[in-house]
Formats: C-alpha cells, structure tokens, sequence
C-alpha cells in the first residue's frame, strides 16, 4: 500500500514537472529573437501575403498560453505538429530517429557498466597493485578523454586499417542496425567505463574495508561470498544510481557520435532544430529527454528499495 | 562445474555476438553497393557524400548545393545551359524563336513522359511557370519582366511576353526556376510535395528511389526518361548525408564515397592525400563580398565606405578564408567566368579603377574627406557561417586605430530577413551597417551580377540589392544593356557602369570561389560553371 501511494505521488509529481518545463521551454523558445515567420520562410520572399497565410495557419497571433495549449492538446493526441524548417510531419521525423538513440543508449550503457563493474571490482580486489595502478590510471585518461576526439581518431583508425569498414548510409535489418551502431556504441561506453569503474571501485574498498566484512570472515564464511554476496551487494548500490542518470543523461550525448558517424538520431536532430530555430522539433525532444530523466529516477528509487531493505519509500 | 560451463557459455556467446556484430560490421560497404562502379551486369552506384540533407525535392525549394547534388536530376527545364554556360540549349523546349523585343515562343518537346508514367501536358508547363511566378517564390525576381505566359496545346506552343526588352531573359529558361512539375501530383500532395513523406515526380534522368531522412537518399534510372536512360552510366545515386566534414572526408579515403562537391579549406588536406581521388574545380560564379548599407550613418557617406576598403588586406582574405581555389575579386563581385565577352576589356577597366589594396594611409585621407574626420564605429553583421572570414575582417579595420567594427552574429536562419530589408528598426532603417555575404549569379552574362546587386529597382524591400544603393545613370546603362543583344555594345556599357561602381563603392568584392569536387578515379565528371543548373549525373562517367 505504502509503496502503491508512493507510486502515484511520484507519478503525479512526474505529470506537473513535465507540464511545468514543457511550458517554460515553450514560453523561452518564444521570447529568443528567434522570429518563427522567418525560419518557415526561409530563402523565399517574405511578402506580406505569405507573412499573413502562415501567420493564421499556425495561429502565430494567439497569446502565448494559448498558443501553448493547442500544442500540448495536440501531444496529448499524438500529433507533435509540423516542423517549421522542412515541413515534415515532427511525430515521424522523431520517430524514426529514436531507433538509433535508444540503441545507442542501451548498447552503451550495458557494454559500459559491465565492464566498469568488472574492472571496479578488479581494482579494489587488488588496491595498490599495479594492475590497480594500471585500471585505474586508464578510467583516469578515459574520463579526461574528449568524446569528439575519440570519435574521429576511431573512424580515422577504422577507415584507415580497417578494411570494408563502413560507417555510412541506413539500415534495412537488425543485423544492419548492430553493425551500424556498435562501434559509436563502444565510444560512448567509454564514459561508462571511466565514471562508473571509478565510482566502484571506491564503494568496493570502502565496503571491503567494513567492520561487518572483518566479522563476516572472522565467522569463517568463504571469501567469495563475503567479496561478491556481501560487500559488492552493498558497493553496487550507489553504482547503479549513478548508472541510471548516466543513461537518461546519455540521450543528449548521442549527438556526438551521431554526428561524426552520420546515425540518424535525435541528439543530432535536436542539436539542428536549435540551430535552425525549429521550435515544435525543440519542444517535443526536450519533453521527451525530461520524461527519459524523470522515468529513469523513478526506476531507480523503486530498484533502491528492491535492492535495499533499508530503504524506505516515503 | 555445471556453474563455471554456464560462465564459459555465456562468455562465448556474448563474444560471439559481438564478433559477428563486428565482422558483420567491417564486411558491410554502403548498402551493399560494392566498389561503387562495377563491371559485368551488376549495376553501377555512384556514392556522394555530403554535410546536409534537402529540406525537399521540390524545385520552389531549390536553394541549396545538397538540393542540387540530390532533386536537380529528378526534373528538366526548358532548357539547359551549354557545358561552358555562355548559350543556352534545347532540353524540354525542343527550339524557341525571338519574335520580337518582347515576345519568345518555345516548342515544347512532344511525348515526354513524367517518372510515373504520365505524359506531359501544356497545362503542366504553364502550371509550373505560374507556380514560380508568385511573388514568395524565391527566384520570382527572374520572372518580374514577365507580362504573360501563353500556351496553346494545338501548336505545343509557349509564348513569353515582356514587359520591357530584356535580352538576359535567354537564359531564365534554363534556370531552375523553369522546372517542370507534373500539376496533378504537385496540386495532390499539396505541401508534401517533394518532402520525404511526400511523392518527388519529374522528367529527369533519375527518380526517388528512396529518402531516409537524416541519413540517405537513393535515386534510380528514370526509365520514362525522354532522353535515352541507356546512356546514362550511373545506374543508380546513393546520397549519404554525413554532417561532420572531417567524418566525410574519412569516409572518401576510405573508399565508402565516390563524390563529393564543396569541399572547405580545412578538411582539403585530407582529400588531397587521397590516392584514389581527383580534385576538379571550376570557377563558378560565387563571389565574396562586404555590402555597405549606404541608405544611413556612417556609409551614408562614400568616403568612409572607402576609408573601409582601404583598410582591408583582400589577397589576405582570399588566401586565408578562400583557400587554394579562391581568387581575389575585382572590387565589383563578379567571378572571371562572367567576363567571357571580352576578358581583356575588363581587365583593362579594373586596372584603370581604383583597386582599394590595403593602406592606412589612404584610410587617414579618406577619413580627412569624410565627415568622420576622427573615425566612426559601425556593426558588420554576420554568421556562423562567415564568422572567420568577418574576425580577420575587423582585425584588419580595427588596426587602423580610428575605426571600429562591431561583430553582430545573427542565426543563418535570420540572415536573408536582415540583408532583404524585411527586419528593420522602427524608423525603417536596415539593422546593418555593413554586412559579409556571398551571391551566385543565374548566368554568366554580367547583367546577372550587376542587376543583381546595384540595380536601383532592386534596391527595396525583398529585393536583392543590399546596399540601398542607387544611380540613375547606373540604371541608364543597364537598361541599355539589357536592350542589346550585341556583346560588343554590352561590354561597353557594362564597363561604363564598372567604373562607376569602383568610385562609389556601395560594395567591395573580396574573392571568387571556384567550384571544387573530389571524385573517386573510378569515374569521370568535367565540371560546368553553371553547377547550380547544370549539374546532372548523366554527367558523371565510369571511368574507362
């Protein structure tokens, strides 16, 4: 029950925050120089006529509020509306870009944290090692490592050495799809690598260094259990709070990869539609990585309470 | 055991996974097209490679190089330009006739079928002229002098009458903005037409296979096409969409691109490293330019636009911004392509004009003469785009020590709204007091540039004269020149009117780009200089 009431709270709570934001955004998006008569002109003369039909068929002279309240209606019913620079219906636009945004999100985010949990916990288990030294100095370079740099000098080494190496084009398949987005996939996990393997390895000598761990091996329990059941149960925690913002977080830092590997996606879309003032293309992603962040926090605070007894739901 | 086969398992199968993922990955070349040009009876592909993506494939919005390299070869026009784009030639209109000053007819070829199977009609012809003869058309510019199109469907027969004389208007019709569109489908889709949703029909040699936007666009043989699509070589366009321009440039050295067209200086280092690559130019008719808006303070005033002039270093600027296939301009933005009438004409009255090379000393005397004898500020507008180029501008004009230049960067969208008048202060004044642009002509006869911009008809609101500057001898003479058809005759008067512009100097031309393309060596392509409307890849060629 308690947990039942919690649900809701946070759910209603999630409603405002995204109806809040959604309106601030819409309301600042209007208020930038940026005139949506001329982006939807574009190189075309802007005669008074043309000012006037577009003006109406947008309802560009509504108040704000109101303007803003046709918009969410239309959300609410699927339609986003039509994209002021091409044309294009924004619902398809968005939806035919998220396949390659999630993929990348979730390749990365599970490449990513695996390898961080494995090297975290390979690093505590051997703290003042070299091989300690060794991972934990290249999470170190790797969390100083700009993204965009990595990117190119991979597809420069890629395309150089890498013979049918190909990073072009769309996909028709899954296995298409695979092949397209798993070396930006491996870039981005990177981040994961460097900030999570960090944050375990830490949590993991902290625990291994625990009072109840000296009890636990003083009862005689095997060092197994007492390093992976006991003290890893108790350093993933903290991890995999980290780990989930990191994903909602990653949707933005798609564009990245997006660009340099020409994936159609919606960091690169979003980062267009700033650039060119498309605003019905700006609302609806910001909306969307805002749900994403929002949706992820609540997964991890019901996975908090699942993971740790302690926790109590409020 | 049982727990350490699982491990074992799972560990070859994630390997596996990503192996295969891997390999997979480094066997795929692009769609499956290969090597691009192939032999036997598979087909042939021509990969090209650029940073944006058409907003559409409708000829109304033809306005940018991805538009050209992608929809162009979906349509024809009246007419087509010849190679070297001095003379016109017959494409959808088989012949036309000058009747009088005023009049032009064309025959319109017979039989010609659109990508859907559908004949072309005269009502599909005279749709589309009146289609782009709407004023927010964004070209409607060419078709001003334009009284009435006629057609008469016994005869396929169209009549252009004018307004006035004007022997430029021989070359409109070989424009894109005398592209025909099949009136059914366009009226249907309404503003679909020609998006990635919507339906793209025309009568060129290539029709929209298929369009993944954000990432690919594919065009096939248009097998209705009126020309023969058996001498086309290429059988098949894919069009990759790759907006990072060094991630393009890797992907042409890795053999994943073919064609590329527009490479900028920075990443030209890299596709010259290409073994496998040609690098073709050809001057076009992009011209460089700083516009003075001389409708208020301080450029108002000639001599402070050429205490500016002075200042500026333009062979630095061609070097440095322009790049290897640049060439400083004459003080009138025009490319030497335009010149062809008689080259040394022209040279001879740029070297009789003033230059304006850099000298602060000259910038002092114009100061002296000026009514800002202690200097002036003023805001230069600008954008992303031409951000360097404007930054190496005010370093040169701000070493003067008595004139300041203000960077505005305003958004690429807003730009044209600005430089067009149709975002202005309260009092009417223009927000610029000197903006950096760049200008294409729709034709390699001067009157293209010259009318262009210093046209005093042009010289309002939407029109493309950004300096607000006039003269009514000015108008004189291109008038006059656009009632000859002689070149002789027209040299004269256009050279009259050159001088004329280097005096007052409303603008200063900085550098002429050449068209510059990089193609793979398994293909031939001899560049026009009319790239904008001429561009097709029934030109490009499997190498022999």
């Amino acid at each position: 029950m308690k947990r039942f009431r919690f649900i809701i709270k946070r759910l209603l709570s999630m409603i405002v925050i995204m109806f809040l934001v959604s309106f601030l955004v819409f309301v600042v998006l209007r208020m930038s120089d940026a005139d949506p008569l001329t982006v939807m002109i574009g190189n075309n003369q802007s005669t008074p006529e043309l000012r006037q039909a577009l003006t109406e068929k947008y309802h560009l002279d509504d108040p704000v509020h109101i303007q803003y309240l046709r918009w969410i209606k239309g959300v609410l019913s699927g339609d986003f509306g039509t994209d002021y620079v091409d044309g294009q219906d924004v619902k398809g636009l968005v939806m035919s870009r998220l396949p390659i945004t999630f993929g990348l999100v979730i390749m990365s985010s599970v490449i990513g944290s695996v390898i961080a949990v494995i090297m975290g916990v390979a690093a505590a288990l051997r703290k003042g090692k070299p091989s300690d030294a060794a991972i934990s100095g290249l999470m170190l370079v790797l969390s100083g490592a700009p993204s965009f740099l990595v990117s190119i000098l991979i597809l420069f080494f890629m395309t150089k050495y890498v013979p049918g190496y190909s990073f072009i084009g769309t996909y028709t398949n899954f296995g298409e799809f695979l092949q397209r987005i798993m070396i930006p996939s491996l870039i981005m996990a990177l981040t994961f690598v460097a900030m999570l393997g960090r944050i375990t390895r830490s949590n993991m000598i902290n625990q291994l260094q625990s009072p109840y761990i000296a009890t636990a091996a003083a009862k005689g329990l095997k060092q197994s259990n007492i390093t992976y059941k006991h003290a890893f149960h108790n350093a993933v925690i903290p991890v995999i709070t980290v780990a989930g913002y990191m994903i909602a977080g990653s949707i933005g830092s798609t564009v990245i990869v997006e660009q340099v590997f020409s994936l159609p996606g919606i960091g690169g879309l979003l980062i267009s539609a700033i650039e060119e003032n498309n605003f019905p293309i700006v609302q609806i992603l910001v909306l969307f990585m805002l749900g994403a962040y929002l949706v992820m926090s609540f997964v991890i605070d019901i996975l908090y309470t699942v993971l740790d007894p302690r926790v109590d739901l409020k | 055991m049982k727990k350490f086969s699982r491990k074992i398992a799972a560990a070859a199968a994630l390997a596996i996974t990503v192996s295969s993922c891997m390999t997979g990955c480094f066997n795929n070349t692009g769609s499956g097209s290969g090597s691009g040009s192939s032999g036997g009876n598979s087909e042939t592909v021509l990969r090209v490679g650029y940073t944006q993506e058409p907003s559409s494939f409708d000829p109304a919005d033809f306005t940018i190089v991805a538009a050209t390299l992608t929809g162009y070869d979906c349509y024809d026009t009246l007419l087509n330009f010849s190679h070297d784009g001095t003379t016109v030639e017959p494409a959808l209109a088989e012949s036309w006739e000058q009747v009088d000053d005023t009049t032009y007819t064309y025959k319109i070829r017979q039989g010609v079928k659109f990508s859907d199977g559908n004949e072309m009609t005269m009502d599909d012809v005279l749709y589309s002229l009146n289609r782009v003869t709407e004023d927010n058309y964004y070209m409607s510019y060419l078709f001003a002098n334009v009284d009435s199109f006629e057609a008469d469907n016994d005869t396929w027969t169209l009549t252009v009458h004018l307004k006035q004389p004007d022997s430029s208007w021989q070359y409109v019709p070989a424009t894109s903005a005398c592209t025909i569109v099949e009136k059914s489908v366009t009226e249907e889709q309404g503003d679909k037409y020609g998006t990635a949703d919507g339906k793209t029909v025309g009568t060129g040699p290539y029709k929209l296979s298929s369009w993944s936007s954000g990432s690919e666009i594919v065009l096939e043989k248009n097998e209705n096409w009126w020309g023969d699509p058996d001498t086309l070589d290429i059988d098949k366009v894919e069009y990759y969409v790759i907006e990072d321009e060094s991630a393009l440039a890797l992907a042409a050295k890795g053999g994943q691109i073919d064609f590329v067209e527009g490479m900028s200086n920075s990443v030209m280092s890299v596709y010259q490293s290409c073994q496998n690559f040609n690098i073709l130019s050809c001057e076009g008719t992009t011209s460089n330019y700083i516009a003075f808006n001389t409708a208020s303070k301080p450029f108002d005033d000639e001599w402070a636009r050429k205490a500016v002039a002075y200042c500026i270093d333009r062979s630095q600027i061609t070097t440095t911004i322009g790049g290897d296939y640049a060439k400083q301009s004459a003080v009138v933005p025009m490319s030497e392509s335009m010149m062809y009438m008689d080259k040394d004409k022209w040279d001879s009255t740029i070297a009789e004009s003033d230059v304006y090379t850099q000298d602060y000393d000259k910038v002092k005397e114009c100061l002296a003469k000026s009514k800002y004898p202690d200097g002036f500020e003023f805001d230069f507008y600008t954008t992303s785009q031409t951000q360097k180029q404007a930054e190496l501008l005010k370093s040169m004009v701000d070493a003067s020590g008595s004139i300041t230049m203000n960077l505005v960067e305003v958004p690429d969208s807003d730009i044209f709204s600005y430089m067009f008048g149709y975002k202005t202060k309260d009092n009417g004044e223009r927000y610029y007091n000197a903006v950096g642009t760049y200008m294409m002509s729709d034709f390699l006869d001067p009157m293209g540039m010259l009318k262009t911009l210093y046209a005093g008809s042009n010289a309002c609101e939407g029109g493309t004269n950004e300096t607000l500057w006039s003269s009514t001898e000015v108008d004189g003479l291109l008038d006059k020149a656009a009632q000859t058809t002689d070149d002789a005759e027209k040299m004269g008067y256009y050279t009259d009117a050159y001088k004329i512009f280097a005096d007052e100097c409303p603008y200063l031309g900085l550098y002429t780009s050449s068209d510059v393309y990089a193609v793979s060596d398994k293909f031939t392509y001899d560049p026009s200089p009319m790239f904008w409307y001429n561009f097709s890849y029934a030109d490009v060629h499997v190498a022999k």
